[in-house]
């Protein structure tokens, strides 16, 4: 097989409904403009699937996409998946493990998968060949055995797999699509397409070899790259925890400065002692076994397995106890018992379901239990209360919701749905955004984290402009700032509760996610400067590529896909009015530190500061005529023009 | 004498090999506080203080509160200690 | 004479080692051309670097001329010595485990900042947990 370069990417467009299969090239200047990964998959999206199409019928398109640095060791096997959202926005998510680079091996770099089987059925992709094969044996499966049951089919140690579990089968909300066992993205709704298309997993072998254009170069910016990144040199404070004992840090670290949410986030801080029983030394100390780490991350241990060793869920083995968990499976909930939280999170693994839909959506019916507007009678007899008194109902509830059975079938629906059925003011406790549920990142003392909730076109969605805390802003100078065209006073904009700058910074770290993401390596690698400095990240594209293009020219690609995202949302009908903080934050001060509400004096400011510095109307968030045709993206604008969509 | 909440995150404790402390100084800064925990667990200061600014280093991070009061992180290693204050180290 | 030595239960599977050393001959990334192969065991439950190689790098990362997949590995699951330095580190790091579980995943000599050494004085803390 001879190597394949970085220059061309193909896709292979796959119907499920006549099995027909037909691999192709992409235009060769999309390298160029959308770079690839999420980037080429928003272009895509938006040219496949039309406004009002039926987000669980055959016409949505269910894209993967790698790009051109997967298979090099910058990537970190990231790739990006997108649909349209049963809720109608763009669904894209982002995952990780070692599927990427196979699919690129194998010299595919998209799959765009439309139509519906007939059965249930998987796709089986060997070096630019696929099949469609039966999946019946396989549906029902939970994501840990059904990873188990292809490899053995397949005979295959080494094959890659991507698949849904018993929750995204049965259609319930949030669910995403699983791989390497703890690997998941797409909660937006791309496990539910997925499902929606009978299609229960790829498979892919690839054997080709990935040649870079320029090598020497290539090496000289990975050392770059990895200088900013490694525990050695890095100079981000973050690095050592994170590179090691890993977020679970959290519930310490929060806790005292209001950034915790605790029983449904009607307070902001928890009990210490709970909060350090959580914590990541008891983590590491008493659970984990093993590191585990993406296709080539510099870091240590990002990525654990784990055991529970004693006690009454003795062998229960799980990974990648991260940030989410202490929260939605923790304070949230009012929990401090960890072997609890893992097996709640292990079984949302298993069983493919989102965690934060789990969480929240629990914590929002205990929310609502504790207030009467639900009771035993609606839970299945289960006391539904903080502090989970039911350990082994919560456990069994777990699987209800998975399969839609009794009192799970309600909250299968997520917190925005339920409320909406449960009414007695519930959508009160209801702690979501365009219908998606929150991430458990503080947003009233963190004013870009709050402002990038409300306007991410999939729902919350902190990887599009993470991390909340960024670097030391002496790190970078200001004459360097402005060599990267940075016109942001870092220190005003780092500060957590002063709303100015907010909306120039949020627009800043919003397309150079898109960038990392579009290459595609990992956004949590955004460490030291990283994230503000993304010269590193081009020098690495054009010696992989070949593809000469200035910086500027590189940091467009990114601000392209935001506009192409926003664009599909306008098209479906969202608008400005959709992009704002969940009802608590906005109406409800922080108890205790008296962080203010997010009211509309605050906010509304911050918004429009966002929209003016991304050329979008402030009235409306459509993006202006004029940035469109300054992006290149005049066809958008005609589009809009064709649909009596009002562009300024 | 000054009553203090001392608490260590994740690989601070290798140092310390305890997660949290009620402990009694005389220190009046960061500083002093830090000379002296570095004399009982051996590695702290030179875990959190720059041998060439003389400040905190990069890679590390230290939040103090005065009682009763939201912690801020510590930008200057003679940030005065009170009685009652709480210092986390990570 | 130096060898690279594998540490097993130090590695996290990243494949950087197998990643970089494909592509050191000819600028291609291709697994096939690697001198060490990383074995992932169905369930992900162990990483396993097998070496094929005598140590002297075809094309050294840094200029210490050590081997590029030793240079690159985040863990330390890879070590370039003499057997009895070998030996010496792998004690090293049992002695290390001893102390924290930290080095469950990572090798001490990686460890850049300061920690409590085996057997090193300590202080008896001032009551208090």
């Amino acid at each position: 097989m001879t190597a394949r370069d970085n220059r061309v990417q193909t896709i292979l467009w796959v119907d499920l409904s006549d099995g027909c299969t037909r691999l192709e090239a992409l235009p060769e200047e999309w390298t160029r403009k959308y770079l690839g990964c999420r980037g080429v998959n928003a272009r895509l999206l938006f040219d496949e699937v039309q406004a009002g199409t039926d987000p669980l019928g055959p016409d949505n398109v269910l894209f993967f996409g790698t790009g051109p640095m997967d298979g090099l060791p910058i990537g970190m096997g990231r790739m990006s998946v997108a649909c349209k959202s049963p809720r109608g926005t763009v669904a894209e998510g982002s995952f990780g493990g070692f599927f990427g680079p196979e699919l690129r091996r194998a010299g595919i770099d998209y799959l765009a998968i439309r139509g519906q089987a007939d059965h249930p059925v998987y796709l089986y992709i060997e070096d630019e060949k696929a099949e469609i094969r039966d999946a019946s044996h396989l549906w029902g499966l939970k994501t840990n055995e059904t990873d188990t049951a292809l490899r053995r089919e397949l005979s295959d140690p080494d094959v890659q797999l991507r698949y849904i579990g018993p929750a995204a089968e049965n259609l319930v909300h949030a669910s995403p699509i699983f791989g390497n066992l703890n690997n998941s993205g797409g909660r937006a709704g791309c496990g539910e397409v997925m499902a929606s298309k009978r299609l229960k997993a790829i498979a892919v072998r690839g054997s080709k070899g990935i040649r870079v254009a320029d090598y020497d170069a290539f090496l000289e910016a990975y050392k770059v790259f990895r200088q900013r990144l490694d525990l050695a040199t890095s100079r981000d404070m973050w690095t050592p925890v994170w590179s090691t004992y890993g977020a679970p840090v959290l519930s310490r670290l929060f806790t005292d400065i209001g950034n915790l949410m605790t029983r449904n986030a009607s307070e902001m801080r928890w009990d210490y002692d709970k909060a350090t029983r959580i914590s990541c030394e008891n983590y590491l100390d008493n659970y984990v076994t093993k590191a585990k780490a993406c296709w080539c991350c510099p870091w240590t241990a990002c990525q654990k397995l784990h055991e529970i060793k004693s006690g009454k869920y003795q062998g229960f083995k799980g990974g990648n106890y991260w940030a989410g968990q202490p929260v939605t499976f923790g304070s949230l909930i009012d929990n401090d018992d960890l072997d609890l939280i893992l097996v709640l999170s292990g079984l949302c693994n298993q069983y493919g379901l989102d965690i934060f839909h789990v969480g929240y959506t629990l914590s929002w019916a205990m929310e609502c239990f504790e207030n009467g507007l639900l009771t035993k009678a609606d839970t299945d007899g289960l006391e539904l209360r903080f502090g989970c008194p039911d350990k082994e109902g919560l456990i069994d509830l777990i699987r209800k919701i998975a399969m839609r059975e009794g009192f799970g079938d309600l909250l299968a629906k997520g917190c925005a749905e339920a409320s909406r059925i449960v009414e007695q003011g519930s959508e009160r406790f209801c702690l979501s955004v365009k219908g998606q549920e929150l991430e458990g990142i503080a947003e009233r003392n963190l004013y870009m984290v709050a402002l990038g909730i409300a306007l991410s076109e999939v729902g919350p969605d902190h990887t599009r402009w993470y991390p909340p805390y960024p670097c030391n802003p002496s790190l970078i100078s200001k004459e360097e700032l402005a060599e990267l065209g940075i016109d942001l006073d870092l220190r005003l904009a780092f500060q957590g509760r002063n709303p100015e700058q907010k909306g120039r910074l949020l627009r800043w770290f919003t397309i150079s996610r898109a960038i990392v993401e579009s290459m595609p390596s990992c956004v949590f690698l955004v460490r030291d400067t990283l994230g503000l400095d993304m010269r590193p990240w081009w020098n690495l594209f054009k010696a992989a590529t070949g593809i000469e293009f200035d910086y500027p020219e590189f940091v467009m690609a990114g601000e392209r896909l935001l506009n192409l995202d926003r664009a599909f949302n306008i098209r479906e009908g969202y608008r400005r009015a959709d992009d704002h903080p969940p009802i608590r934050m906005a109406t409800e001060d922080v108890p205790y530190f008296g962080y203010r509400k997010l009211d509309a004096a605050v906010f509304d400011p911050m918004l429009d500061e966002y929209y003016e510095a991304n050329g979008w109307s402030v009235a409306t968030s459509i993006p202006t005529r004029k940035k469109l045709e300054e992006l290149g993206l005049g066809d958008v604008a005609g589009e809009f023009d064709a649909l009596g969509i009002e562009v300024e | 004498m000054k009553q203090l909440e001392l608490r260590y995150v994740a690989h601070v404790t290798t140092i310390t090999r305890i997660l949290q402390e009620d402990y009694q100084t005389e220190a009046s800064t960061i500083r002093e506080l830090l000379d002296e925990l570095d004399a009982r667990y051996g590695g702290l200061r030179g875990l959190f203080v720059n041998p060439d600014t003389g400040q905190l280093n990069l890679n590390t991070m230290i939040y103090y509160s005065d009682p009763g009061k939201i912690p801020v992180s510590v930008i200057d290693l003679d940030h005065q200690v009170v009685d009652g204050g709480t210092i986390t180290f990570w | 004479m130096k060898r690279i030595y594998v540490i097993e239960d130090l590695c996290n599977g990243c494949r950087l080692c197998e990643t970089f050393c494909s592509s050191l001959t000819d600028g291609v990334f291709d697994v096939k051309q690697s001198r060490i192969k990383v074995i992932k065991v169905p369930g992900e439950e162990k990483d396993i670097p097998i070496v094929d190689c005598n140590g002297r790098c075809v094309r050294p990362l840094y200029d210490d001329g050590g081997p590029t997949c030793v240079a690159v590995c985040p863990t330390g699951a890879l070590i370039y010595e003499e057997q009895h330095d070998a030996v010496a580190k792998r004690l090293e790091l049992e002695a290390a485990r001893e102390e924290h579980s930290l080095f469950k995943v990572i090798a001490p000599w990686k460890w850049p900042l300061p920690w409590r050494r085996p057997g090193a004085g300590k202080a008896a803390p001032a009551g208090g947990d």
